[in-house]
């Protein structure tokens, strides 16, 4: 076993979450190699620690109550509705209607056809494919971006 | 056995004030806020790591929680309701400022003087502030997902199953992104503590 992956275990292994398998490999790698052994000891220091804490300020009980009153009407179920679940669920069938759409007109416009109705008029390197790979590209990784992280676990 | 007792008696307080809440009463609801906004401050401060963010999302989680009181139907504690509405919240900011992490990189020196105080007392390390800001911020390198479930697991104590219905997925679900979060935070720590 590498030190690089017996440190990437390492939580695993104090909070024994690891089969007895592969428990059993870390513990000789830990007892052979001095380095992680250390690291180990130092790890444990810094995994015993609380996250720190934040309470809320003397104010923001009056300041929910402040803003409740100043709340004229309730937002309408129609827009929780829409916000916390139609539209996450809509995201990724735009990404593949996006995609669909790119590699057909990418496609339409590549094909001899599309080169043909062209009759010279229009500059030859706008229809080329490789015009329109590169702008596929891009406007895939927009798409990409502008999805957050959706799809980063 | 005391702290259970006392949790089960704050839990039966909260359902019975999201009733009245439900019922239009703002007086519980003033109550019930107090009684919570330490926990729900706590969890948005933990998953943001921004303390004015971590306030104004739990002011909006206490708003969405008053006006969706009338559907609570009590399958899941009162405690994983707001913890999802909470989550969910939290979550959506975190979309939204998603480019503020490119200036991730302005926090180097603060991390570069924590592992100076690490190498330097590691025996009174986990007492120190030092210790605790070290870890908040390699947990707030995870991504999100991995991160929330992290943090309700390890900080705030919950079981996979709490976690799942927090999350709105499956308990297998949690695991392999706890898995993955174990692993993934052990690689960051490793970095910085060489
Ligand atoms: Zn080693």
């Amino acid at each position: 076993m590498k030190c690089s992956e017996f440190k990437t275990q390492a939580l695993l292994l104090m909070d024994h979450r690891l089969n007895d398998a592969v428990r059993q490999e870390l513990e000789k790698h830990r007892e052979e190699c001095r380095t992680c052994s250390e690291y180990v000891e130092k790890l444990a220091r810094v995994w015993q620690a609380e996250l720190p804490e934040l309470d809320a300020s003397p104010a923001f009980r009056q300041r929910v109550m402040a803003r409740l009153q100043s709340e004229s009407s309730r937002p309408s179920r129609m827009a929780e509705l829409w916000e916390d679940r139609l539209l996450p669920a809509l995201r990724p069938t735009a990404l593949v209607m996006f995609m669909l759409v790119s590699i057909f007109l990418g496609r339409w416009l590549a094909t001899p056809t599309a080169a043909l109705n062209n009759n010279g008029t229009e500059p030859q390197d706008m229809l080329s494919i490789e015009y329109f790979e590169t702008l596929t590209q891009e406007s895939l990784a927009a798409v990409y971006l502008s999805l957050g992280e959706e799809t980063d676990e | 056995m005391m702290k259970s007792t006392t949790d089960k008696i704050q839990l039966e307080k909260n359902a019975d004030l999201v009733a009245k809440i439900a019922a239009g009463d703002r007086q519980a609801f003033s109550q019930f806020v107090l009684q919570n906004q330490r926990q729900v401050v706590n969890l948005a401060f933990r998953i943001l790591g921004d303390r004015s963010a971590a306030e104004d999302i739990a002011q909006d989680a206490f708003l969405r929680a008053y006006h969706s009181a009338d559907r609570f139907r009590g399958e899941a504690s009162v405690q994983t309701w707001l913890y999802r509405i909470t989550v969910n919240l939290a979550l959506k900011h975190l979309r939204k400022r998603k480019w503020e992490r490119l200036f991730s990189f302005l926090e180097a020196e603060e991390i570069n003087r924590w592992q100076t105080e690490l190498n330097q007392h590691p025996d009174r390390l986990a007492e120190t502030e030092e210790a605790k800001q070290l870890l908040h911020r390699a947990v707030l390198q995870l991504p999100k997902a991995q991160r929330t479930v992290l943090i309700l697991h390890r900080w705030e104590g919950l079981s996979h199953k709490e976690i799942a219905d927090i999350m709105g997925v499956s308990v297998s679900a949690v695991e392999s992104r706890l898995h993955r979060a174990y692993k993934k935070l052990a690689t960051i720590l490793s970095r910085w503590m060489k």
